[in-house]
């Protein structure tokens, strides 16, 4: 929680906007607009400082708040979930408690919440329906289906204001930017798994490791007979090194 | 490093102020032609929104409109019209709630001498319609629509139409 104002980022559009913003005289809309950004990522943070989760940046974008964690991978769904709903609880609160003081505050709180709740890469409902397909899908094929429905929702967006082409672009180049990582996150899933003792209570039968589940552990499929999750890492980082 | 950078700055600054101070002394045509478009020039904020408006869309993002504010299309009613001051005095019914006659930015709520309080919307096109004798219900820095409730007036209400400084004739706006 110490340094969270040196993690704060914010980003070359967000200051175009309120440049705008400025020389068109919202000033109370643009203050209203940024301090609902500001209270959701508040809840993201006040929850993820006490899991002990590392926070890696806050970003400010001109669509909403990102709170990057620097974090594992295999984390306890239980603390994601808190994580994620915190934010928008605690702008669900702020907005019962600040309700109709003017109609625009009403008005962003809606598009902000529902915008956010949009299954769309970096935003929360995305982490959510991530979360939902992890529990049925394997870990590798969640992130390419969820990033396909992402692009998906995003042809909602398009629109011939401004700010919504900017939103786009934005949103696009983040999810061609997580397609090109994929092989790397997956990596970084198998590799938690190898050097900490993670543990978790179900057990599954699989052909292959690239068909790995979260929250459970693995028996894997080689040369006729079944090896555990363990010998099953081992053999593929000794290969690889 | 930094330091070096600072000293830059400020030395090109000193610079540039001389400059226009050398010109302004030197050639009289020069100080006028500054004063008349950087001191004399004031950007017109709802101009600007309407412009941005017109061809780029809406400013910020997800303002979702779900039909929760409350309507009031008034055209404005009154009894009696005469001249007072700069501008004109309506008689209008007791506790009368005013509907805006322009729309456009709230620019300042307050006390004006010989008006009593006093409501100032600046439309796109710079007219400045002024509300006075009227118990404001907006705030300052507010976008407002043509018939919007603004405020209360007690059965007097002095309107008010200035551009640039100067006083406008009332009856484009009032029928």
């Amino acid at each position: 929680m110490k340094n969270i104002l040196a993690k704060i980022y914010i980003h070359p559009f967000t200051y175009l906007v309120i440049l705008i913003s400025l020389l068109t005289g919202l000033f109370k809309e643009l203050v209203t607009f940024l301090y609902i950004i500001i209270i959701h990522e508040l809840g993201h943070i006040i929850a993820a400082s006490l899991f002990k989760w590392n926070i890696k940046k806050v970003k400010i974008m001109p669509f909403g708040g990102l709170t990057i964690f620097e974090d594992l991978i295999n984390k306890s769904t239980f603390e994601e979930i808190i994580v994620l709903l915190s934010g928008p609880g605690l702008q669900f609160i702020n907005y019962l408690i600040f309700k109709d003081i003017t109609p625009y505050f009403n008005y962003y709180n809606y598009g902000l919440f529902i915008f956010n709740m949009l299954p769309i890469y970096p935003m929360d409902g995305y982490r959510l329906l991530f979360i939902v397909l992890t529990r049925f899908i394997p870990y590798k094929k969640v992130i390419s289906i969820s990033l396909i429905i992402s692009l998906l929702v995003l042809l909602i967006f398009i629109r011939f204001d401004l700010i919504y082409i900017i939103i786009l672009f934005l949103l696009l180049v983040g999810i061609i930017n997580e397609f090109k990582n994929i092989k790397y996150i997956y990596n970084k899933f198998l590799f938690e798994r190898f050097i900490y003792n993670i543990h978790f209570k179900k057990y599954k039968k699989i052909k292959s490791i690239n068909n790995m589940y979260k929250d459970k552990m693995h028996l894997i499929y080689d040369n006729n007979r079944y090896i555990t999750e363990k010998e099953a890492l081992e053999k593929y980082f000794h290969k690889k090194l | 490093m930094n330091l070096f950078k600072f000293f830059t700055k400020l030395l090109v600054t000193i610079l540039v102020v001389l400059c226009i101070l050398i010109g302004c002394k030197k050639s009289h045509t020069f100080k006028e032609v500054l004063y008349k478009n950087v001191y004399d020039t004031t950007m017109s904020l709802p101009y600007l929104n309407d412009i941005y408006n017109k061809y780029l869309g809406h400013i910020l993002p997800f303002k979702l409109d779900i039909g929760l504010t409350k309507v009031f299309k008034e055209e404005l009613k009154y009894n009696r019209l005469e001249p007072y001051l700069d501008g004109i005095k309506l008689d209008v019914d007791h506790n009368y709630l005013v509907p805006a006659i322009t729309s456009g930015l709230v620019i300042f709520i307050g006390e004006k001498e010989s008006l009593g309080n006093t409501i100032i919307i600046l439309d796109s096109d710079g007219v400045e319609a002024w509300y006075s004798n009227i118990n404001p219900k907006i705030n300052l820095y507010d976008y407002i629509d043509k018939g919007t409730y603004i405020g209360d007036a007690d059965s007097k209400l002095y309107l008010t139409f200035k551009k640039d400084g100067q006083i406008l004739n009332y009856e484009k706006y009032i029928s």
